[in-house]
């Protein structure tokens, strides 16, 4: 416990980094996700190919793999990116394509009538999606997307790979450098006091989350039963489900 | 008749993927303020008849034409200003779940820039007072029964100041009870001589507002006329055993 209170300045810029890794990759991801996902149910074909294959591409490949590619790889073209900038480039790419595929799967779900009631009232494309589809996709996607959040978070733990200083990486400097001036390792306090970290983090988001559609559905509901003629036998078609 | 029809298809042929052919050669012309009833047995490509004439299906061939204007071809773009001009009511309403009833009227009103948004409300109301369910305007629409979310559906097109109507089996998901509520109000907009295409399997319907029925069988316009020579005496044989069908179920 001395130990890691004793470093916690060192801790703390790790956390900072993997913060600034966290966040800067869910905000990336959910607008790529957002971009990929409307590209697959455009009604351009090319649009529909493009995002198919950026989806497969990158949710066949381990996130380990894609993040040595891209560190290693983007000096060969040119680019030299610093273990940050690879990561959250590798981190994106990746969580936007399963992103991308939730919300493929959100507008799947939507009765084609929407579409077309929209359409057929002489709604722009781009005004159905914004105004009809995208709204009515929010709520459902919610838990896969927290879930998906929880994932990327953990992920940032990966980009020590490449020797980005962020929290997983402080801590293993404290384990080796500890090691070598008193030959004991503490490895298994500082690696679970990580461990505890990480588990803190994803769990509120988690709490967070299940609050957060707690209370839209409560809402909505309260909105319900304040109407005087309750629907008892509408709750069941498709076309209404919320 | 010196004024063009309201709408018209040519020769219209409408085939699927697969080759599976919905329409035939349709010729239909529709005169402003005529109410046109389409019977025919499921599959007979009647609703896909009139999913073509405002561009929710491509046409495979011949032409929609509108007020003398040809307007099909390809893209939303070139559908839009049908699609201003010429409304519809689906089987499943298809209301914007997201939006309370005010919400899913003056939609498509505002963005359309037809009309500001008070105008928009203060027209959504007058509709909604039509149909009876002014009570109804903040609601959800979740919470709403099927004919009273098929009668907004009616007035969410109305906004839009159409000049014809298209009805897909407009109380076809309706539980039996509702039917009579969602045909009134058509009935009412057909005596205010409101252009309607509708497709439906209700026959008192057809008998009593309708201006002409056209009866459809295999995407072929088989046989048209007033209701009251088509129920009692059809010509042709198909028709005659599709009526047969149907009555003998007690229809």
């Amino acid at each position: 416990m001395d130990l890691i209170i004793e470093n916690l300045p060192l801790m703390w810029k790790g956390l900072v980094v993997t913060f600034q890794l966290a966040v800067a990759t869910l905000f990336l991801t959910t607008a790529v996700s957002f971009a990929v996902g409307i590209a697959a149910v455009s009604r351009f074909r090319s649009l529909r190919i493009l995002s198919v294959v950026f989806v497969e591409f990158f949710r066949d490949i381990p996130l380990v793999v894609n993040l040595l590619f891209v560190y290693f790889g983007a000096p060969l073209v040119g680019l030299s990116l610093d273990p940050f900038a690879a990561a959250l480039v590798s981190f994106t790419s990746w969580g936007s394509a399963n992103g991308a595929e939730i919300i493929r799967g959100g507008f799947k779900a939507i009765p084609k009538h929407q579409r077309e009631s929209a359409l057929a009232l002489g709604m722009r494309p781009a005004e159905t999606m914004v105004l009809v589809l995208l709204p009515q996709i929010l709520l459902p996607i919610l838990p896969a997307f927290t879930g998906l959040f929880s994932i990327l978070i953990q992920a940032t733990s990966l980009a020590t790979m490449v020797g980005a200083m962020e929290f997983l990486r402080s801590a293993q400097i404290i384990v080796e450098r500890t090691t070598m001036m008193t030959g004991m390792s503490p490895a298994f306090a500082v690696y679970g006091f990580v461990l505890c970290v990480y588990f803190v983090i994803c769990f509120s988001l988690n709490l967070l989350t299940g609050w957060l559609e707690r209370r839209i559905a409560q809402s909505r509901s309260a909105h319900r039963h304040a109407e005087s003629e309750p629907a008892t036998e509408t709750a069941m078609r498709p076309a209404e489900a919320t | 008749m010196s004024q063009p029809p309201l709408i018209e298809t040519a020769a219209l042929c409408k085939e699927f993927r697969g080759g599976i052919r919905a329409l035939r050669k349709v010729d239909l012309k529709v005169a402003k303020g005529e109410v046109v009833v389409i019977l025919g047995p499921s599959g007979s490509g009647k609703s896909t008849l009139i999913r073509c004439v405002n561009g929710l299906e491509t046409i495979t061939s011949g032409a929609v034409v509108v007020e003398g204007r040809r307007v099909d071809g390809h893209g939303p773009r070139r559908w839009r200003q049908t699609r201003l001009e010429i409304g519809m009511v689906f089987q499943n309403y298809a209301l914007f779940p997201h939006l309370d009833v005010m919400g899913n009227i003056t939609l498509a009103p505002c963005r359309a820039k037809l009309m500001g948004r008070a105008e928009a409300e203060e027209e959504a109301m007058r509709l909604l007072g039509i149909v009876g369910l002014t009570d109804k305007a903040r609601a959800p629409v979740a919470s709403l029964s099927g004919g009273q979310q098929q009668r907004v559906a009616i007035c969410r097109a109305l906004a839009m100041k159409p000049k014809g109507m298209l009805f897909d089996e407009p109380t076809s998901a309706l539980d039996p009870e509702m039917v009579g509520e969602v045909l009134a109000t058509m009935r009412r907009l057909a005596e205010e001589g409101m252009t309607m295409i509708c497709v439906t399997h209700e026959m008192g319907f057809a008998r009593e507002v309708a201006d002409r029925v056209v009866f459809m069988d295999r995407g072929e316009i088989v046989e048209e006329g007033t209701p009251a020579q088509f129920f009692s005496a059809p010509r042709t044989e198909r028709a005659r055993q599709f009526l047969d069908l149907i009555m003998r179920h007690g229809a």
